[in-house]
């Protein structure tokens, strides 16, 4: 799979690639490795485990809401259709993890599309809107259908089902590289460039022979389904999950938080944002819980007034500022807005993830 | 020379509003067909529906025998026929490059020769754009932005290319070399239906020209059969019959430029 990405990716973009693949693979082997060679304690080695998975979650979330411009609020109820549906193939069926994760994914991206095909004719808020009662309808039949999710008692997981979370984190790894490879082959290959056009202008799109339908379905379904599987994961990571928690609007505005943070529409703006938000989440929240809702409020408002970017528009300035992209006016500048600013984030991206494991350890 | 596009009889109704009433028409292999006719008349009404972005209400038209679905416009221009707008809609954040790079990948499939990118910088070479490749269209003047949005169209392989008022909005010179660049199309092989309103344009470059007003063709001939047409020249021409069709160039502009900034 990444040979036949990349070979595709090399006759596309002329700039980058090999420098990008070499990037890819020192970080993968770096974050493989370091808890092998420096144990980071059990606390630290799990939460890096599960941003493994919200990184993962949110660059899924950003292929709708960054690539095609359709911002979803509804993102939990696929999280939840893949928790469930891999917790219950686990529970009654004892399927092994990996098997339920996948199935749970798929179910999730199929349920993305039934709801996903008429709604996406919508744009901009409308779409938005729809997503909101897509995930609130969910929650509620996921709540009362006690049969199938537990109800509000929720489902445990069977001991000994799942990897240990010692293990998750590398499973968390695998998940986020292979997401981390869709999403730039969703950017760069020939496909990438019609989900900006239809983005840019749906009808115009379509007068040039783009399938605006065609593609936005394809993504929604790439999109539920990874965040299916983030699901599965979450829910092996929990061993307990009520659809309070899973399908709850708090889920989906976590997705667009990270997304919105890291920067929307980049290629790996959301693998950082995911940072942001576990930091966030677990440093702060833990010990100030009432402040939850401001703090992400006001987050949001200072990302939107002052980098649109986000943490990728903040790394674009500081790369302009020091000279090392001097010309903006360059294809890449055309799509320097989303795409190009994304092909260095890989070292940072992992030097955060760094950082954050071995500076509190 | 065989008929490529057939119209018939189509009409499009908007509520009762008889937008396109009952127009037929053809196009033949390599030719320029002009179409105008006042403002409201039905011409882009008539594109929407013949590149097939818009269902007929009745009628249908037809391509090399073929109907052409009125369903969504992606499949009519796997079927060869592209439209442009009126008011161009490049898209704005990807570079000049790019923007014929979708119309490439996604259009009619063509004979590959060379990579995708050395064949849309071809284009743009042809259009008179290569050295702007790498900008982006909010950086291009009025007539790059018109040839942008042709060249786009030009990308994905088109038999019939529907112009919807190129010319308009332009100054005299500008008009020219895209008239000659119009023809230039024409003799690669592709044919043409343009709306016009810079008549000596549209005469100028047209093999035959059809006239609408009011949803209904009135005429149809070769340009100087048409504007002896009475009912052209009142409908269309005769309104302050102190005009010579040559003379009103500088009218066009202002409205398109108008159009353009909203």
């Amino acid at each position: 799979m990444t040979t036949a990405t990349q070979s595709r990716r090399v006759r596309l973009p002329a700039w980058a690639s090999k420098k990008v693949l070499v990037g890819f693979l020192v970080v993968f082997a770096l974050l493989y490795s370091v808890p092998l060679v420096f144990p980071l304690g059990d606390y630290l080695h799990n939460i890096v485990g599960l941003t493994f998975m919200f990184m993962a979650a949110g660059l899924a979330w950003n292929w709708l809401g960054g690539y095609v411009g359709q911002i979803s609020f509804g993102h939990a109820a696929m999280f939840g259709t893949g928790g469930f549906v891999s917790a219950r193939l686990a529970v009654t069926f004892g399927l092994p993890f990996w098997a339920t994760w996948l199935i749970g994914g798929v179910v999730a991206g199929l349920y993305a599309l039934l709801w996903g095909h008429p709604t996406l004719r919508l744009r901009g808020p409308y779409f938005s809107i729809a997503t909101i009662g897509v995930g609130e309808a969910t929650r509620l039949v996921a709540t009362y259908w006690t049969d199938f999710t537990g109800g509000s008692s929720g489902l445990s997981l069977p001991i000994g089902n799942g990897p240990t979370k010692f293990q998750l984190y590398w499973y968390g790894l695998y998940l986020l590289a292979a997401v981390v490879v869709l999403s730039y082959w969703l950017r760069k290959s020939r496909i990438g460039l019609a989900l900006l056009a239809i983005k840019e202008d749906v009808e115009a799109a379509s007068d040039v022979g783009v399938n605006p339908s065609f593609y936005q379905d394809l993504v929604l379904f790439l999109s539920g389904t990874v965040v299916g599987v983030c699901g599965g994961f979450y829910a092996s990571y929990q061993a307990f999950i009520d659809p309070l928690d899973m399908f709850s609007f708090e889920r989906s505005i976590s997705f667009v938080l990270i997304g919105v943070i890291g920067g929307i529409g980049t290629i790996l703006g959301p693998a950082m944002g995911a940072i942001v938000f576990i930091v966030i989440q677990e440093f702060l929240l833990a010990n100030y819980p009432q402040l939850y809702l401001g703090l992400y409020g006001v987050l949001l408002i200072v990302v939107i007034l002052f980098e649109p970017l986000g943490i990728s528009g903040l790394i674009m300035w500081v790369g302009r500022r020091f000279g090392r992209r001097p010309s903006p006016s360059t294809a890449a500048g055309g799509l320097s807005s989303a795409a190009s600013a994304p092909d260095r984030p890989t070292a940072p991206v992992g030097a955060g993830g760094q950082d954050e494991k071995q500076g509190p350890s | 020379m065989s008929a490529l596009l057939v119209g018939e009889s189509v009409c499009k109704y908007f509520g009762g509003l008889k937008a396109v009433d009952d127009v037929s028409f053809t196009l033949d292999e390599g030719e320029i067909l002009g179409l105008i006719g006042p403002n409201g008349a039905g011409k882009t009404t008539l594109f929407s529906v013949a590149a097939g972005s818009v269902p007929a209400t009745a009628g249908r038209v037809l391509l090399d025998g073929k109907q052409v679905s009125g369903r969504s416009g992606h499949r009519s221009v796997h079927q060869g026929i592209c439209r442009t707008h009126q008011i161009v809609r490049p898209f704005a954040r990807l570079s000049v490059l790019d923007n014929v790079l979708v119309g490439h990948h996604y259009g009619r499939p063509g004979p590959g020769h060379g990579t995708p990118r050395e064949h849309a910088m071809g284009i743009l070479e042809f259009i008179g754009l290569a050295d702007r490749s790498h900008q982006l269209p909010s950086q291009l003047t009025l007539v790059d932005r018109k040839r942008l949005e042709v060249a786009r169209a030009l990308a994905t392989n088109p038999r019939v290319l529907l112009l919807d008022e190129v010319v308009a909005g332009l100054n005299p010179v500008e008009a020219q070399r895209l008239v000659d660049l119009i023809r230039q199309i024409r003799d690669r092989g592709t044919s043409i239906i343009m709306i016009e309103h810079v008549m000596h344009a549209v005469m100028g470059v047209s093999d035959r020209v059809m006239v609408l007003d009011h949803g209904r063709q009135i005429a149809e001939g070769t340009p100087q059969e048409v504007v002896k047409v009475p009912q052209v020249i009142e409908a269309y021409l005769g309104r302050d019959d102190d005009e010579p069709t040559d003379a009103d160039d500088p009218e066009p502009i202002q409205p398109a430029e108008e159009k353009h900034d909203a």
